[in-house]
């Protein structure tokens, strides 16, 4: 009975991430990348969350985005998402809880804390019941706070009328940007490196949010005393 | 960086499994999947600038060789969260210093992290106008345009631009972070006339750097300290 409780309390105490099916063709290196990541996000400790933060994903702690992550993705494989510089994508009709990862996902040297944004801006894409928090077309014209387009630099390709925004806090690059500002927040047990990524790419995917009352009523979630 | 689903309606009748289809990619009328199995290829057309042989251990003292190792470690962990980037790797030497500039210049500019992670270190860790030095030559640099291949311009979809452009000018912006955190916590840095000079010089250049990301940043922190 005693080998028999050992045994129970060591699977339970396994990584959740031991219960992510991979496929067969997903090489090592991006399976034990993505491992890693949803490691270092699972022991994450917190001191508090801001109330947006606690609407969509309790508390800030590992157990919480590990939960988060796993009632939403339970499989991952491997696909080149289109193409191009993409590093994951969800196909919420082929199948909403299968997460597809690309090359990119180690190639390119991303910081850790972006390749977490990117892998919790696609779980929630998985919410079918949410009709998937597609996006929103980004508004004509889609203006920076200093009046100019937003657009590439290297392109040139403008922003407005793309389907690459959200109107609300909630959607992927709502709840992804309140993840990440919380964490750079309100971490324990993160370095100085990775609260200052998060608050990096935070600060740069909330200009993906085109209302400006939403935008500005994240801002104020952040201020939060 | 990432497609946010390809959000194809399709017959709802027309299963994936119905028709033999195994990954999205099928499903798509655009170019064939070109996802690469060889992970150790270098990507086409990569900068094969600075891909210097293995370098030598740097001359430290003694006692900062481990703190050296502790580097290399994380470099190449790609595992940001380590705790030794806090512990061991602050307060750094002048030699220290030097060894992380020469550090950087060996590192490809597609290195975007480990040069990012760098450029952290000595901002953060901001001493002596060498430093100020280092920190110029990084605004001073080419900015890069594609993740596999600075040189290259990038095919640059909105719906994929998810954070790409942070961490293509990531050295940058990690750069300024920390000059403008480093200011914030010792003010007593520009009550010095060299220092105060050279901050100003440095975000004069980050001013000309072409993204706007960045040379808004630096304008911004420019004002905040009335440089």
């Amino acid at each position: 009975m005693k080998k028999l409780m050992t045994a129970l309390i060591l699977l339970l105490s396994l990584s959740s991430q031991a219960a992510l099916n991979f496929d067969a063709d997903v090489p090592a290196a991006i399976q034990s990348q993505m491992v890693a990541d949803l490691n270092f996000i699972s022991q994450l400790t917190g001191s508090g969350q801001t109330p947006f933060h606690k609407q969509i994903f309790t508390a800030v702690d590992g157990k919480t985005y590990q939960t988060f992550f796993d009632t939403r993705i339970t499989s991952v494989g491997v696909d080149s998402c289109g193409g191009g510089a993409a590093v994951a994508c969800v196909q919420p009709f082929f199948d909403p809880n299968k997460m597809w990862l690309t090359d990119n996902f180690i190639k390119f040297s991303h910081p850790q804390i972006a390749r977490l944004m990117v892998v919790f801006h696609e779980a929630r894409h998985s919410e079918s019941n949410n009709g998937n928090w597609m996006h929103a077309s980004c508004p004509r014209p889609f203006l920076d706070s200093t009046g100019k387009d937003m657009k590439s630099i290297w392109t040139g390709a403008k922003l407005e009328g793309q389907p690459a925004c959200d109107i609300s806090q909630n959607g992927s690059y709502g709840s992804s940007t309140i993840m990440l500002k919380n964490i750079s927040r309100y971490c324990t047990n993160c370095n100085d490196k990775v609260k200052m990524d998060a608050d990096l790419y935070a600060m740069d995917q909330i200009n993906r949010i085109s209302r400006p009352a939403v935008k500005q009523a994240m801002l104020n979630d952040f201020a939060t005393p | 960086m990432l497609i946010a689903g390809l959000f194809l309606f399709k017959d709802y009748e027309s299963l994936p499994e119905q028709h033999g289809l195994k990954k999205p990619s099928q499903m798509t009328f655009a170019q064939s999947n070109q996802f690469s199995e060889d992970f150790n290829a270098k990507p086409e057309g990569a900068s094969t600038a600075v891909t210097a042989a293995p370098q030598a251990l740097p001359q430290l003292p003694e006692n900062e060789k481990p703190a050296w190792q502790a580097l290399e470690e994380i470099l190449k962990s790609k595992n940001d969260n380590d705790p030794r980037l806090d512990t061991a790797l602050s307060q750094l030497s002048a030699e220290f210093h030097k060894a992380i500039y020469s550090k950087y210049l060996s590192l490809k500019p597609e290195d975007r992290n480990e040069r990012g992670t760098l450029v952290f270190l000595v901002a953060r860790d901001l001493k002596t106008e060498a430093d100020i030095d280092f920190l110029q030559t990084v605004y001073e640099e080419s900015p890069c345009l594609n993740m596999a291949n600075c040189a290259a311009n990038s095919e640059n979809d909105p719906q994929e631009n998810n954070g790409q452009q942070t961490s293509l000018n990531y050295p940058q912006l990690a750069g300024l972070y920390q000059v403008d955190a480093q200011l914030s916590k010792r003010p007593e840095l520009l009550k010095n006339p060299q220092f105060r000079a050279g901050i100003y010089a440095l975000l004069k250049t980050a001013e000309n750097f072409p993204a706007p990301q960045v040379h808004e940043k630096a304008k911004q922190i420019r004002e905040k300290y009335g440089l």
